[in-house]
């Protein structure tokens, strides 16, 4: 093997390498369960501020023995300032769909809708205005799923 | 093996293994086989946060807040401060003049509001007092109410212990139907006019219509989670 192949392989070890980091070293911040779809376990991976706006990413995982449908509208997705009381929707683009992903259609402002067979799992990623009160902590909603309570934001 | 190394290379970068499969992928595929896609971390577009900021900018100072409904506070569980310590729920406690204690909430309410005489049918102006205990009960997500019946002494002692049953019953049962309060944490029972909380007669043996008044009501007994 010539010493340009070893370094293309070594190139391909290391992305291969850190693709599997992404999928399963994943940091989980709280794990939350779906009310309605058995098997259905959500995950909060990530949560990061810039510029005034919270991006939350998740990771739901099917622990099911069969595959599970799972359907998102963003629209009734929010994060909440326990302490003064507030809610806050999702930020919406000009079009009037929600900076969130990934979304199956448009409907109602974008929906996840996808079906996630026994085992696997999908990420799904949204974006809040940060809370105008600057909470310490706050509750993040998504429908059918057990609210995330308490979850810390970075100053 | 050069020219295979590049083809394994752009199929790792292009391939299903790829994470950058996030985004509104709407595609008109359906959902069911979009799962065998590895997607497990999306990456998002990188227009994303410029769209987040203008849309933020538009919503101006207080950034799109919404008070927090009793409603939603109920629904949530508010296992961690959001409901039960919150002024809404604070100002309806004080309201119907509840009685805390550590472990439970008590909610004393005047049987002449609730019923009309003889009969235990709710009054719809008592709706109103009975949605705030519905409220409560949710707020806390209790996991035990008794509701119980309580009469004057006037009348025959088994009538009024099934008078004061039937009464307690309509309370759970507007609870259930009106406030979306689960049946099976609700207990009745009907006491009758052996617990009262004032004396139905003067200590002259005149009649004390005041005491009896205070003694129809119904108690509910709400355990805190």
């Amino acid at each position: 093997m010539s010493p340009r192949s070893k370094k293309i392989l070594a190139f391909l070890g290391t992305g291969l390498l850190f693709s599997a980091g992404l999928f399963f070293g994943q940091e989980v911040i709280q794990t939350q369960s779906h009310n309605t779809v058995e098997g259905i376990e959500a995950d909060l991976t990530s949560l990061e501020i810039q510029n005034n706006i919270v991006t939350v990413k998740f990771k739901l995982r099917n622990t099911a023995a069969e595959k599970q449908n799972v359907t998102i509208q963003f629209k009734d997705c929010y994060i909440m300032d326990e302490v003064n009381q507030k809610k806050y929707y999702g930020l919406k683009d000009t079009d009037g769909l929600f900076i969130a992903g990934p979304a199956y259609d448009d409907q109602n402002g974008g929906r996840f809708w996808y079906g996630i067979q026994a085992g696997k799992s999908m990420g799904l990623w949204i974006k809040f205005p940060q809370p105008a009160d600057n909470p310490a902590s706050i509750t993040i909603s998504l429908p059918g799923v057990s609210p995330f309570e308490s979850v810390k934001l970075a100053k | 093996m050069k020219s295979l190394a590049w083809a394994a290379l752009l199929a790792f970068c292009f391939g299903p293994l790829c994470p950058l499969s996030g985004g509104r992928a709407h595609s008109g595929v359906d959902p069911a086989l979009q799962s065998g896609k590895n997607a497990e971390d999306p990456v998002i577009p990188a227009d994303a946060q410029e769209k987040a900021i203008l849309a933020l900018k538009a919503l101006g100072a207080n950034r799109g807040a919404r008070a927090i409904s009793f409603e939603t506070a109920g629904i949530l569980g508010v296992s961690k401060g959001v409901g039960f310590d919150s002024k809404q729920v604070q100002k309806t406690l004080k309201e119907l003049e509840a009685k805390e204690t550590k472990t439970t909430i008590q909610i004393d309410l005047s049987g002449d509001i609730l019923f009309d005489f003889d009969k235990w049918d709710i009054r719809p102006d008592a709706e109103a007092t009975l949605k705030k205990v519905g409220d409560i009960i949710k707020a806390y997500r209790s996991p035990g109410v008794l509701i119980s019946g309580h009469s004057d002494s006037k009348g025959e002692d088994d009538y009024n212990q099934k008078l004061s049953l039937k009464r307690a019953e309509s309370v759970r049962d507007w609870l259930v139907k009106n406030a979306g309060v689960e049946a099976g944490i609700m207990r009745t029972e009907g006491f009758g006019e052996t617990k009262p909380v004032a004396p139905n007669a003067n200590p002259d043996g005149s009649d004390n219509p005041a005491g009896r008044q205070k003694n129809r009501r119904v108690e509910i007994l709400i355990k805190k989670r």
